[in-house]
């Protein structure tokens, strides 16, 4: 089959005769020449160093079991640590990596209490730490991966449950045969974007008489994953389609594809706990037939844990994110849709609310004194939840206070420095009214005083031992905040110097610059911390410098980079 | 009265000017002893008789010779102001009536541009000088009564050469009761210059034809239909067999206008126009020979059951939607588009009725990505602009120059503009991304996702009070106000498609009209007004009234189209339908769109298309968008602007309308010399090839070119021309190539027959 118009764009048409010597398009064919020059110019002088993981065969560990999956990149010889966003036991079979460095064996040992989700990991080497690649953890059995089954009638037959991963680099999408047995529920899921990945999956299911029977793409709670269930009407032979939703084609455009029973869970309810102390979930969505609540541990230190949900006694997880932070939980008591009948809360506290059916409302009543300010930060989308959030704050009239700003693009959320004691009214609404099993929220509310926020936009360094680095931080100051701040670095090995550690008053930026001892070995490596504080006592004010401009580069079809990475910088040694 | 007022001689003019208003207010205080000339009736009347509001003189936006009243008389209170009070009422004199430049100047005693507008004994200078001899008196409190309504007659008429002429007649009533002949004081105003109208109400037909005449007294209108048939000795109707509705409505016309239809279109022809109208795109020569070779007497319905039950139809169709519901890049990104358009196709596919696929787009609201009706919203961001779209697409109505004043040739009022315009005040965008390609460059250019909400509360200003406009229905009074707790979208929505609504289905079944006849019964598709009146009224109703009877049933008014009599006509007129080209007595022989040319194009080089950044094979009528222009052009390649050549639509207006198919030189450039032409007549394995490296004869070849372009097979004369010419050339592969270049570039296959 040929195609007519691939050509055309390139300014080199075939043309008949002597109209196509005439029109043959020699300026555009010498511009891509130039092109190609500029790019091998620009690409050739750079030695890439530091290991580079491009991807990972199969692109997943299983809980409980021994893993082998070979790294595939640049400069992953001589690997000699390999570190994880969770806990697991990895070891480099050296006997498998390849001289070139272009692939490094790794065997991953997954306690078998692990929860399905992704993790991320990095590699170090004697050259420095690599960036960090995202991985899953899947309980589902894996099959190895497939090519040329790029058309409908070069579709690769599996058997289910099974997941299997796949790339749709060098065709638009991929296709999958299944046996599905009338009456039996199968769930399909595509999961990419949440492993970094660039593609934008759209799942589509055919029969056998290429007749499209089902559909998805950003699957509720999922951001632009695709998941779906499906019984059929007849037993028979189907297709599924992987394919990105705006026909983009990319070696990054990897995913895993998961069949199995797996129920449609978005969220935990209550959507989070304290840290190191435990909570006590059900789960919300649809197909939830088979799923029992769980007692869940929080761990100490972190803002955000993975839990995998599952039908009793049954393999093919889905899984959720649980908030973790230090307010007390409540939970929205209905009902609650008249300011008369607001669920009573105390502040500070985080509220886990959710709107059951359409035009639902939560109404919260709480006491503050005149000159109090709060703040009231909503969370959805970052939890799983496909809600977006309307809030209005009442004094004790009734009459409005405040609306919260919802035409930007951050989750929802607004501070009122409040004119009069009394008991005021926070009413929450979804945008668009919508309800239903998947939408649920957490609103933390806390006193607020202006501050700060810091980021950078890097998340790995390397450099040698002896030598020095630069990072440079960047301050967002809240309106009436411009006190000097100051930066300490955690984490260092002992004997490094820092510099530069202060943002001034009213100064949006520093510059760090960290000399490193000359002990150190290639191949050690640290993570490192960028803390800012300002004031002391009742006025101190802390935060850490976030890397989110690097990771929301590095992953950039994911609104919210992994929180397991957030706070953190990979400093790496390199040899000499 | 638009020239500057002339200065007077008189010294002692200030003077009189008090005098002049003095008078009028004592007068004005003391109406017992007045002659009762009512302002809103009588002199409103005069003014607009006299054509002093229209556009074109002092009801300009900027008046004429400093003299500026409302347009069409929409602003009586404010008219009776500047007539009585302006220029220190200097335009009447109250002592001495005949002295006053509102009666000076009409009668072109004094220079004026807009020339003399009536004379001194005309009951517009009685009347106009009567009032200002009273005194300028303003209308009592409740009086005059409101006017009612106005009854003319004929509303219709057909006249038949040498008849030439037809009297109106004008009977206003009036809120107590009272009826008054006005035919001397209504407006008349022809649609076209087939008619004119004296000033008492006497038409007169230029030529033959159809005409309508808007007649207006006051803020009433009536629209009258006039036809002029053209006398034809000898005329002799040929009676023909009328399968349906459509038939009996289009023929009974055509009777009545002495025209004779032409015959039924051959199979041939009718097998490549179904599969035009259809699929957008012509049959394979299988198909066009296996349908021509079909005996059955029923084989044409059966064909186009067929073909509305293909993929192809929801592509062809939903692509048509895609036009008018704004489905393109620039405000939607590659991915809304997507979604939206796969959205439409499945609606159309899944046999989704209109009504509610109306109501889920007026509705809509969430995610641009999750829920694909949200994009209707996406694209127009003010409310203005949604209340006019959703308008024009589901009603047929174009309400634009009701945005400024009363619409001047349809009932719509600047308070159902605002009021309609209010029901689209509360939609809002939550921005979750935008990624702009063209980053500081264009501000209505998203990229990324947003959720459609509606605020909580919100609505639109009417500009003339500078007070919130109450939200409602079109022409639903009262009780068409949505109230603060109502959700208005939806409430919208219900009243739209409602079977009740006297617009939506009516505009509807006019679209699938237009997309199958070349014409609206309406024309354009999206302009009802009063005068633009159908060329068949009752059978636009029957079609209405057919597609709520059968639950807003796409598929239902194609089938009764396509299954007439009047939709199978051939387009080879005769003597009395010649000249025909509103009233379905031949085919309308039209060129083809952009996007069939070229899946044409590619079906007969039997090449598949591989536009930049879709899957190959993607035909032009799947195609989700429309690529926008950039400064770069980026991403755009030859198909691309191929398409532009044969007038795609960028999709920016909701309207049929911005679809050109006119030819252009370019596209004559296009197909002689064009690369697109030229790659796929040249290319070692298209068409040419599988035919070449067959047993088939040369004629057997030609007869295949011929099915698979114009879907008939060649005449005596052109195969034996088209041998001779495979036989002189230099190889056969250049033969025919040339042969299938002459065909592609035929009027045969670029046109619709």
């Amino acid at each position: 089959m040929k195609w007519i118009g691939s050509n055309a764009s390139a300014g080199l048409p075939t043309l008949p005769r002597e109209r196509a010597k005439r029109c043959a398009g020699v300026p555009a064919f010498k511009s891509v020449a130039r092109l190609t020059c500029a790019l091998w110019l620009a690409t050739g002088g750079i030695a890439l160093s530091a290991p580079v993981i491009k991807s990972l065969e199969p692109g997943t560990v299983a809980p409980g079991a021994v893993t082998e999956v070979v790294a595939r990149g640049s400069d992953l010889k001589g690997i000699v640590n390999v570190w994880c966003s969770f806990p697991v036991e990895v070891a480099v079979d050296s006997s498998k990596s390849a001289e070139d460095g272009k692939s490094a064996s790794l065997r991953f040992t997954v306690p078998a209490e692990t929860e399905v989700g992704v993790a991320a990991i990095r590699v170090v080497g004697s050259n420095g730490v690599s960036r960090p690649f995202l991985l899953m953890i899947d309980d589902l059995p894996g099959a190895t991966a497939v090519k040329g089954n790029d058309a409908f009638d070069k579709a690769a037959s599996l058997d289910w449950p099974i997941a299997i991963d796949g790339v749709c680099d060098d065709s638009y999408s991929d296709f999958y045969r299944f046996k599905l047995r009338r009456g039996r529920r199968v769930t399909f899921e595509c999961v990419a974007q949440r492993m970094g990945s660039t593609l934008d999956p759209l799942l589509r299911l055919y029969d056998e008489e290429r007749r499209q029977v089902a559909q998805s793409e950003d699957a509720a709670g999922l951001v632009e994953d695709a998941r779906f269930s499906f019984i059929p009407q007849a037993s028979g032979s189907y297709t599924l389609e992987v394919g990105d939703a705006i026909y983009r084609k990319s070696a990054a455009n990897r995913y895993r594809l998961r069949a199995g029973d797996i129920p449609l869970a978005t969220l935990p309810f209550p959507l989070g706990g304290e840290p190191g102390g435990e909570v006590e979930v059900r789960f919300l969505g649809e197909e939830m037939e088979g799923v029992k609540g769980r007692t869940i541990s929080l761990a100490p230190d972190r803002s955000r844990q993975r839990v995998g949900v599952s039908r009793e006694g049954e393999k093919g997880a889905a899984f959720v994110t649980l908030a973790s932070d230090a307010l007390p939980d409540l939970v929205e008591s209905e009902p609650n849709d008249d300011p008369g009948q607001a669920t009573r809360i105390s502040v500070p506290s985080a509220i886990n609310g959710r709107f059951e059916r359409p035009n639902d409302r939560d109404c919260y009543a709480f006491e503050v004194k005149k000159g109090d300010t709060l703040a009231f930060v909503g969370q959805t989308r970052s939890l799983g939840s496909p809600s977006a959030l309307f809030l209005q704050l009442y004094d004790p009239k009734g009459a409005l206070l405040e609306e919260a700003d919802v035409t930007k693009s951050n989750e929802a959320g607004l501070t009122n420095r409040f004119a009069t004691d009394g008991v005021h009214t926070l009413r929450i609404e979804e945008l668009t009214r919508a309800g239903g099993p998947a939408h649920g929220y957490r609103m933390e509310i806390e006193p607020w005083r202006p501050g700060f926020g810091l980021s950078t936009s890097v998340d790995t360094i390397n450099a040698k031992a002896g030598g020095s680095l630069e990072l440079r931080i960047e301050a967002r100051r809240d309106k009436g905040f411009n006190a000097p701040i100051t930066l300490a670095v955690e984490g260092l090995w002992d004997g490094a110097t820092v510099e530069g550690n202060e943002i001034g008053k009213d100064n949006k930026e520093a510059t760090l610059k960290i000399e490193l001892p000359k002990e150190i070995t290639p191949g050690d490596w640290r993570q490192i911390k960028v803390v800012g504080q300002s004031g002391t006592g009742d006025t101190a004010f802390k935060a850490a410098a976030s890397p989110e401009p690097a990771l929301r580069k590095l992953f950039p079809g994911m609104p919210f980079p992994p929180t397991d990475l957030d706070g953190w910088i990979a400093v790496g040694i390199k040899a000499e | 009265m638009n020239s500057p007022d002339q200065p007077s001689a008189d010294a002692g003019r200030p003077l009189r000017s008090i005098l002049r208003i003095l008078v009028a207010l004592f007068v004005a205080a003391n109406p017992a002893g007045a002659e009762t000339i009512h302002f809103k009736r009588d002199i409103m009347a005069v003014m607009a008789k006299a054509g002093c509001n229209t556009g074109s003189c002092h009801g300009n936006a900027t008046g004429k010779g400093g003299f500026k009243i409302s347009l069409f008389g929409d602003d009586p209170e404010n008219d009776f102001n500047i007539l009585t009070r302006d220029q220190f009422g200097r335009r009447a004199d109250v002592i001495e009536p005949d002295r006053s430049l509102l009666l000076l100047k009409p009668t072109n005693q004094v220079a004026h541009e807009g020339g003399k507008r009536f004379d001194r004994d005309s009951w517009e200078y009685r009347t106009l000088r009567a009032w200002i001899a009273g005194g300028m008196k303003p209308d009592a409190e409740g009086s005059p009564a409101g006017l009612l309504k106005i009854d003319v007659s004929p509303l219709r008429q057909t006249l038949v050469e040498p008849e030439r002429r037809t009297q109106l007649e004008v009977v206003a009533t009036f809120a107590d009761g009272e009826t008054r002949d006005v035919t001397s004081m209504a407006v008349y105003q022809p649609t076209s210059q087939l008619a004119s109208v004296s000033h008492d109400g006497l038409v007169e037909a230029k030529g033959t034809g159809e005409v309508t005449i808007m007649t207006t007294y006051l803020d009433k209108q009536v629209p009258v239909r006039l036809i002029v048939v053209p006398d034809r000795p000898g005329f002799e109707w040929r009676p023909v067999r009328k399968v349906n509705y459509v038939d009996r409505r289009i023929f009974s016309k055509l009777h009545t206008l002495r025209i004779n239809a032409s015959d039924l279109c051959s199979d041939e022809v009718f097998v490549r126009r179904a599969h035009l109208d259809l699929l957008g795109v012509v049959p394979t020569p299988d198909e066009a020979r296996a349908f021509v070779a079909d005996k059955a007497a029923d084989k044409r319905a059966k064909l186009v059951d067929e073909l509305l039950e293909r993929p192809e139809f929801a592509d062809y169709w939903a692509m048509k939607w895609s036009d008018v519901l704004r489905n393109e890049e620039h405000a939607l990104d590659k991915k809304g588009v997507r979604v939206f358009h796969d959205w439409i196709r499945r609606g159309i596919r899944e046999h989704k009725p209109l009504d509610e696929f109306a109501r889920q787009l007026i509705a809509a609201r969430g995610s641009t990505y999750r829920n694909a009706p949200a994009n209707y919203y996406r694209a127009m961001r003010d409310p203005i602009m949604r209340a006019e779209t959703t308008a024009q697409v589901f009603l047929g109505a174009r309400l634009q120059c009701a945005k400024c004043h009363n619409h001047p040739f349809d009932r719509w009022t600047q308070d159902d503009y605002y009021g309609w315009a209010s029901l689209f005040a509360r939609v809002d965008y939550k921005v979750v991304q935008n990624n702009r390609l063209l980053v500081g460059t264009d501000k209505h250019e998203w990229n990324g996702e947003q959720i459609v909400f509606l605020k909580r509360k919100g609505s639109v200003t009417d500009p003339r009070t500078g007070r919130p406009a109450k939200p409602r229905f079109l022409k639903s009074g009262e009780t068409g106000i949505v109230g603060d707790d109502e959700d208005p979208l939806i409430a919208l929505s219900e009243w739209v498609a409602s079977p009740d609504n006297p617009f939506f289905a009516r505009a509807q079944v006019n679209r699938i009209w237009y997309h199958l006849m070349g014409r609206g019964l309406v024309d354009p598709v999206d302009d009802f007004r009063s005068t633009n009146l159908p060329t068949h009224p009752e059978l636009l109703e029957a079609l209405r009234a057919d597609l709520v009877e059968h639950d807003f049933d796409l598929r239902r008014i194609i089938r009764v189209i396509m299954n007439s009599r009047a939709y199978q006509l051939s387009s080879e007129v005769n003597e009395t339908n010649r000249d025909d080209e509103i009233n379905y007595s031949h085919n309308v022989v039209r060129r083809i769109h952009a996007e069939p040319v070229l899946d044409s194009l590619s079906r007969v080089a039997a090449l598949s298309l591989q536009f930049k950044d879709y899957p190959a094979g993607l035909r032009a009528a799947q195609l989700p968008g429309v690529m926008p222009k950039s400064k770069s052009n980026r991403g755009r390649t030859e198909l691309n602007l191929f398409l532009d050549v044969f007038g795609k639509t960028a999709r920016l207006v909701p309207s049929e309308c911005d679809r050109s198919n006119e030819g252009t030189m370019s596209q004559a450039i296009q197909m002689i010399s064009g690369p697109t032409i030229n790659e796929m007549i040249a290319d070692k394995d298209n068409r040419l090839k599988s035919l070449l490296d067959s047993a088939m004869t040369d004629a057997e070849i030609v007869g295949e070119l011929y099915w698979s372009s114009i879907a008939r097979a060649p005449t005596e004369e052109e195969e034996a021309s088209h041998l001779s010419h495979v036989g002189n050339s230099a190889s056969r592969r250049e033969g025919f190539e040339d042969v299938l270049w002459s065909l592609m570039n035929s009027k045969e296959f670029l046109f619709r027959f």
